[in-house]
């Protein structure tokens, strides 16, 4: 995010360690298990697991070291695909706290990932098209709905809620919510008028057109 | 709740609670077009297996039941995608076609539902709200096409038909088909 020029967005190397600062690698996945609620079945947190030992493991030096660790990890990037459908490179930065709901076809190629990012299955973040070479960035809190795709060099800012389905190409402001297909941008304080609590379990409430709203429950 | 139409048009009005367990699994089984690869099969038994077996009495036959119940629904998960949640109340003769990214957090699905792969089914926001109000109902005879997705306090109503690819925000009312993000009513023709 800081050393290249701003349109210069491919993916890192990868030839150094990317984990978080200021956090050992110990703590850093003890945190992320707690951030799948201690549960050790989640993929999830397994996903999240070797994508970390994936950085820690370029803090080795290069050459017969490294080597063994290398594969040890290829190989489990590989069962993690092959198992849980979860493509999250060692080069991608994954700030502190992401959690990974359910599993299955989430391709996650980003520049970065914020802290607190929540992602469900079936989320797709990568380049526009085949011979792109701009990936996005993706902020602190951010909520990605199930079956989402974000695209291109493009920035997610802070606190953003990305609606299930929607597709994004464009910069989403922080504070925003982007919901719909071709997508809407709706301020935060809009979404948390709750659809959820407004119109819950009431069909006779339907109106032939639904509203431009999308909804949501409240923010924390 | 719900029994009404497509229960007695068969005859058969007991809901899934009140039927023998092997009676329901066999019924599962040829809801599954009586395959025994058929992922869905497996999943929607698991999830019925599991609610009889928490309401078993002894602790000793209870217990390693529900590991046992663990172990297979973990599997069910972790190879073919589909995650039945326990609070999830389920009906009878509901068939999940395909596999892949399949998650039915609901508060109840009905009867004689239809769910293919893709499928979401939850709270629209996923950190905080898992109260049974932000959760979908969806009733009896409802068709969900693949890649739906089905957020918060939402009813899908008796035979409502939603079109793949669809999200619904919104109450769907019964009978209707809906498709779009977010979902709207198509006419009838």
């Amino acid at each position: 995010m800081t050393q290249d020029a701003p349109r210069a967005r491919g993916l890192s190397h990868g030839d150094r360690d990317q984990n978080p600062s200021g956090i050992g690698l110990l703590a850093l996945i003890r945190e992320d298990l707690r951030t799948h609620d201690d549960d050790l079945l989640a993929p999830g947190f397994w996903a999240l697991c070797v994508q970390r030992l994936g950085n820690a493991r370029m803090r080795v030096p290069a050459g017969i070291l490294r080597a063994p660790l290398s594969v040890a990890y290829r190989a489990a990037f590989h069962g993690v695909i092959a198992l849980w459908g979860i493509d999250l490179p060692y080069n991608v930065r994954v700030g502190r706290r992401l959690r990974i709901e359910h599993h299955g076809c989430l391709i996650l190629g980003a520049r970065s990932i914020g802290d607190d990012v929540i992602i469900r299955h079936s989320v797709t973040i990568g380049l526009t098209r085949r011979n792109g070479a701009e990936f996005p960035e993706i902020g602190n809190r951010v909520e990605i709905g199930p079956g989402a795709c974000i695209v291109g060099g493009i920035q997610i800012g802070d606190d953003v809620y990305i609606g299930p389905n929607t597709v994004v190409g464009r910069d989403v402001r922080a504070g925003t919510a982007v919901v719909g297909l071709p997508p809407r941008t709706l301020e935060l304080s809009e979404l948390d008028k709750s659809y959820a609590n407004k119109a819950a379990n009431d069909p006779g409430t339907a109106a032939p057109a639904p509203p431009p709203q999308a909804g949501a429950v409240r923010r924390r | 709740m719900g029994t009404a139409s497509v229960e007695t048009v068969r005859g058969d009005a007991r809901s899934a609670d009140e039927l023998p367990l092997l009676e329901l699994l066999v019924e599962d089984f040829r809801t599954h077009e009586r395959k025994w690869g058929s992922p869905g099969f497996w999943a929607v038994a698991t999830h019925h297996a599991g609610e009889r077996i928490d309401r078993l009495q002894a602790p000793l036959l209870r217990r390693p039941l529900a590991a046992l119940h663990t172990l297979v629904s973990t599997a069910v998960d972790w190879v073919w995608g589909i995650h039945v949640p326990r609070s999830t109340k389920l009906g009878r003769r509901v068939h999940i076609w395909h596999f892949g990214s399949t998650l039915l957090r609901a508060r109840s699905i009905g009867n004689d539902v239809h769910i293919r792969h893709d499928t979401t089914v939850g709270p629209v926001r996923s950190a905080d709200n898992h109260e049974p109000e932000a959760l979908p109902i969806i009733e009896d005879g409802v068709d969900l096409g693949s890649g739906t997705c089905i957020m918060g306090g939402v009813t899908v109503g008796q035979g409502a038909v939603v079109f793949a690819n669809s999200v619904v925000l919104e109450p769907v009312p019964p009978g209707v088909t809906v498709f779009g993000v977010p979902a709207r009513i198509i006419p009838r023709r």
